[in-house]
């Protein structure tokens, strides 16, 4: 079987009226929901699983992909518009994005976005159907070792994305890992950090933190800067909307790379993903000829995170479906969905329902579609947002975030986290301390941990493993690299009296969250 | 499609069967139902509580959703079970390492039988080795052979410390008298990728995660941990078969409720269990997982947990030396 | 602002991780370690709160080197930033509080209004609308529209 010929048994059931119908549904309904503050793609597809119990298996997870990589894409427009990111990826894309905004240029940061996003998803998904047994064969490759060792590299990569002092962003990685081992311990169920509160045992909540940090953080920050608040432009034109020939021409290379990264590290289940838009912009500022321009709405730090996450969504589909281990509680759900429907995941999954899966294949293409269709002409309408004041504009943040929050487990107790959180994000803002690096930290730390632990295991207590099994070097000498260029970096800065300038620039960009 | 459809009559006709004595008696249930799964999702125990979830929904009504909330072998999980209010909206999956293996073996807060309202039994599946197939090795002797000659240089895997499969995993090297190196996952999907990654060499994995890879050829089925062959793997002999003496070892899952549940709420719960486990469509979606739906009334499941518990301390106890 | 700012809050930044890791360190000695082979759960929390500490004294010694003024960060902060903070806090914690007795309802309401006082600006009438009006927006949104299981009344 070739190519053409899947793709023609996949567009053959992935443009069937009722396919089309669950697609868009699913896409519209995935935006809106995600555009919600503390409700991400796991929530909103969690809320959603019983509609398609009543709906054939295929149009099912049609639907569910399409409410999946739509709620992820309204998160990047919210956590662009309102610096509200309720995932890593989009506290990732915020960075630049929600800058371009404060400077009048939402608009081409969301119409970029949605290019960049779907570029990534569509090269992906090429790859999805080009190379889904080979790669799931390459993902089998990836064992403890491997993945500890790609881990310490992201969260090396998270730690440089930070403006300033390196060691600050090593520290807030350190922050992230911390907080993630609070709660009941994996592997013998100890108690961590919990201080005796059972609210604690399940540990702290990736959305309560990430809402807290960013959104709540920006909130306070916002009101305490007063009348010298940055006023977002009240009217766009519609010709402000269009990203200029030279923003095209910037992201076209950041998205291809965004794009390469993405698709590769989705297909390593849990830690990939998690890692891909992170990597992604670590490599834009390293490639970059002004890497000072991050962080102040520079394009490149919104294209590549983005079409490296879109494409990551892609590729994840393949160890879920083939090999049939989830990824993250996304795909778990995903694949809940599917045995549910009677349909086991496995290598056989191609053989034995083709419809099925090309399908699904097919339909992820037209989602992305779908999505651009409908989503160009609502950026005009999620920009007008800004235009409301401030004030009116913060309570209902704040009513978001609260009723978000709590949908989550229906506990009051997420809430004082969030103010907990929000306090901690508002000191970090005020000590430049950047939330990014402690995100992914938290996101990787219980990873991070099981594989250290098990690696050990199995090399019987011999740490040169990691040295020894060539992927993991692989990785280990990009660290080393990563670091050289650092301390490099660091050194011909001082000699040469930038660092006085870099950091009087940083100020005034620093100023404007 | 056809079956989704027949289902979907059969859940409306139940669903308005329910729908209509209860207007007249109680309001249970009349608000969603949370279903405690004490693993990670897309293990086996999330997916027959999944297909469990699903049919318990269609016939009671109310949309009945899986909270997964793993580790520490399952006990996690329960433990929140077995603190939640006993209203009936709060079910969870037991399992032979939730209430039997999981308190021997895990210092857990909860009384696995006098916590629980038992409801009835879903389930039963049996374990299997499975192999590696770059491990030199055929059969169950040669991988004990394997095992003698290199004491300690084989790693098997587990779905977590003092799960299940880890317990299977020693009964076996307790009754061969060898000795393996004992790696946990923390879920039976991800103790099964790695031993199609080769970085553990055996595995007493549960039939439904292993099922679909030793059917592509991906894994070798050695034997079943059960004293009769199952029906999916006909040619797989039984461990006792293959010469390990007095090994037996299965894991069957059920519903239950925390302690202290009405008790016509748990009658309306095991009697939606038993039609859905009655239920031919359900039926052929628990054995496609590799799991033998398996009916038991309340008092049945819960006789069989407290025997259950008696049989396994005492192995537990054993080897502890 | 200048670079002895940017000193200060490093100073301070490394305070705070020598802090947290130290007491990270402390707590995590509560918990078995295990060996090198069989790390128990306290093994990792224990690296974690030393680096974390090391990068903590490396930040301080670093921005005590580049010779530094006085803090300019402690300096106290605007009377803005304490009312703003105070009333959003306090605006959530509302919420925390009454969601579970109130419904989502008044408790949107209540919030509301008093998020409104963190800024001046706002007069009675007018937060009293906005109160309203986001309540019903919220509940139509995540109650009627998304169908969350949240109560709306007492």
């Amino acid at each position: 079987m070739d190519i053409f010929t899947n793709m023609a048994i996949g567009f053959d059931v992935a443009l069937s009226p009722s396919a089309l119908l669950y697609c868009l549904l699913g896409v519209t309904l995935g935006t809106f929901i995600g555009v919600l503050p503390g409700i991400g793609p796991l929530a909103a597809i969690g809320v959603l699983l019983p509609i398609t119990f009543h709906v054939p298996p295929t149009e099912a997870i049609i639907m569910l992909a399409g409410i999946y990589y739509g709620s992820m894409y309204g998160g990047s427009t919210v956590a662009i518009l309102l610096n509200l990111p309720g995932t890593a990826a989009s506290a990732i894309v915020a960075l630049d994005g929600h800058a371009m905004a404060k400077q009048g240029r939402a608009g081409p940061a969301l119409v970029m976005t949605t290019l960049s996003s779907f570029f990534g998803g569509c090269v992906a998904i090429i790859i999805v159907s080009a190379f889904a047994p080979p790669l799931a064969g390459f993902a089998l490759q990836f064992q403890s070792p491997e993945y500890f060792s790609l881990m310490l590299m992201g969260l090396l990569a998270a730690a440089v994305l930070v403006q300033g002092s390196f060691l600050k962003g090593i520290g807030m990685v350190l922050l992230g890992l911390l907080i993630g081992t609070v709660g009941q311990e994996s592997i013998s169920g100890v108690p961590r950090y919990t201080f005796g509160s059972l609210h604690l045992y399940e540990g702290l909540s990736f959305v309560v933190v990430v809402i807290g940090l960013f959104g709540l953080a920006e909130v306070i920050n916002n009101l305490s800067l007063g009348a010298k608040r940055e006023r977002f432009t009240s009217q766009v034109p519609w010709r402000e909307l269009i990203p200029s020939r030279k923003d095209m021409r910037d992201s076209f290379m950041p998205t291809v790379r965004g794009t390469g990264i993405g698709s590769f590290l989705g297909v390593l289940p849990g830690a990939g993903p998690a890692i891909s838009s992170f990597v992604a912009y670590a490599v834009e500022k390293r490639v970059a000829a002004d890497p000072s321009r991050f962080g102040k709405g520079a394009i490149e730090g919104v294209t590549a995170p983005e079409s490296a996450n879109n494409a990551a969504a892609q590729t994840a589909f393949i160890p879920t479906l083939t090999l049939g281990i989830p990824g993250d509680a996304v795909m778990a759900l995903m694949l809940g969905a599917l045995m549910i429907h009677g349909l086991v995941p496995g290598p056989e999954i191609v053989q034995k329902n083709p419809e099925f899966f090309w399908g699904l294949i097919a339909s992820f293409w037209i989602g992305n579609v779908l999505l651009l269709i409908l989503n160009l002409p609502f950026i005009g309408l999620w920009i007008k947002l800004l235009s409301i004041p401030y004030r009116i504009l913060f309570p209902a943040i704040l009513s978001f975030i609260a009723i978000g929050i709590f949908s989550l487990h229906r506990d009051p107790f997420d809430i004082y986290l969030v103010i907990g959180a929000g306090i901690a994000g508002f000191l970090f803002i005020k000590l430049r301390c950047e939330a990014a690096p402690l995100l992914l930290g938290l996101i990787l730390s219980p990873m991070v941990e099981v594989n250290l632990r098990r690696s050990m295991l199995l090399s019987r207590g011999d740490p040169t493993i990691f040295l020894t099994r060539p992927i993991s070097l692989v990785f280990l000498l990009l660290i080393v690299a990563m670091l050289a260029a650092v301390i490099v970096a660091s050194i011909r800065s001082r000699g040469a009296g930038g660092q006085k300038s870099e950091a009087s620039q940083e100020d005034n960009a620093q100023n404007v969250p | 499609m056809k079956t989704t459809r027949i289902a979907g009559a059969i859940g409306a006709l139940c669903l308005a069967g329910v729908l209509m004595p209860g207007l007249a008696m109680a309001q249970y249930p009349n608000r969603e139902i949370t279903m405690i799964v004490p693993f990670g999702a897309g293990g086996s125990t999330d997916i027959i509580g999944r297909i469990a979830a699903q049919a318990l929904s269609k016939r009671l009504g109310v949309p009945v959703v899986v909270d997964n909330r793993g580790g520490a072998g399952g006990t996690v999980g329960t433990q929140a079970a077995a603190g939640a209010k006993p209203d009936g909206y709060t079910i969870t999956v037991a399992t032979t390492s939730t209430h039997v293996v999981g308190p021997l073996t895990v210092k857990t807060k909860y009384d696995p039988v006098k916590d629980f309202t038992h409801i009835g039994m879903i389930a039963e599946t049996p374990y299997v080795m499975v192999i590696n197939p770059q491990l030199k090795a055929t059969n169950v002797q040669e991988v004990i052979d394997l095992a003698r000659k290199d004491p300690g240089k084989l790693n098997y895997g587990s779905a977590g410390q003092g799960s299940t499969t880890h317990l299977a995993g020693l009964m076996f090297l307790n009754a061969t008298k060898t000795d393996m190196e004992h790696i946990p996952y923390d879920s039976n999907a991800k103790a099964t990728a790695a031993l199609m990654g080769n970085e553990v060499q055996v595995l007493f994995g549960s039939m439904p995660a292993v099922l679909a890879q030793i059917q592509a050829n991906s894994i070798k089925a050695l034997a079943v941990g059960t004293t009769t062959r199952s029906p999916k793997l006909k040619d797989t002999p039984t461990l006792q078969e293959a010469g390990v003496k007095d090994y037996r070892a299965s894991l069957w899952l059920g519903l239950s409720a925390p302690a202290g549940t009405p008790p016509e709420v748990v009658k309306k719960l095991a009697d939606a269990l038993g039609e859905s486990i009655a239920d031919p469509a359900v039926g052929e979606l628990l054995e496609k997982n590799g799991a033998d739906p398996t009916k038991m009334s309340p008092q049945e499941f819960s006789a069989l947990i407290a025997s259950e518990i008696d049989v396994y301390g005492a192995i537990v106890k054993g080897m502890k030396k | 602002m200048d670079a002895s700012n940017d000193r200060d809050e490093n100073l301070i930044s490394a305070i705070l991780f020598v802090a947290i890791g130290t007491a990270a360190m402390i707590i995590a000695t509560d918990y078995p370690i295990g060996s090198l082979r069989r790390m128990g759960p306290g093994l990792f929390p224990l690296l974690l709160g030393g680096l974390l500490t090391a990068v903590g004294i490396g930040l301080a010694v670093q921005s005590l080197l580049r010779f530094s003024l006085p803090w300019s960060f402690l300096g106290l902060p605007a009377l803005a930033t304490l009312r703003a903070m105070f009333f959003v806090m306090l605006a959530l914690a509302a919420f925390a509080v009454l969601i579970r007795p109130a419904g989502l309802f008044p408790a949107t309401a209540i919030m509301v209004f008093i998020s409104t006082r963190a800024e001046p600006g706002h007069g009675i009438v007018s937060a009293l609308v906005l109160s309203f009006v986001l309540a019903v927006t919220t509940a139509l949104i995540f109650v009627y529209g998304i169908g969350l299981p949240i109560r709306l009344w007492p």
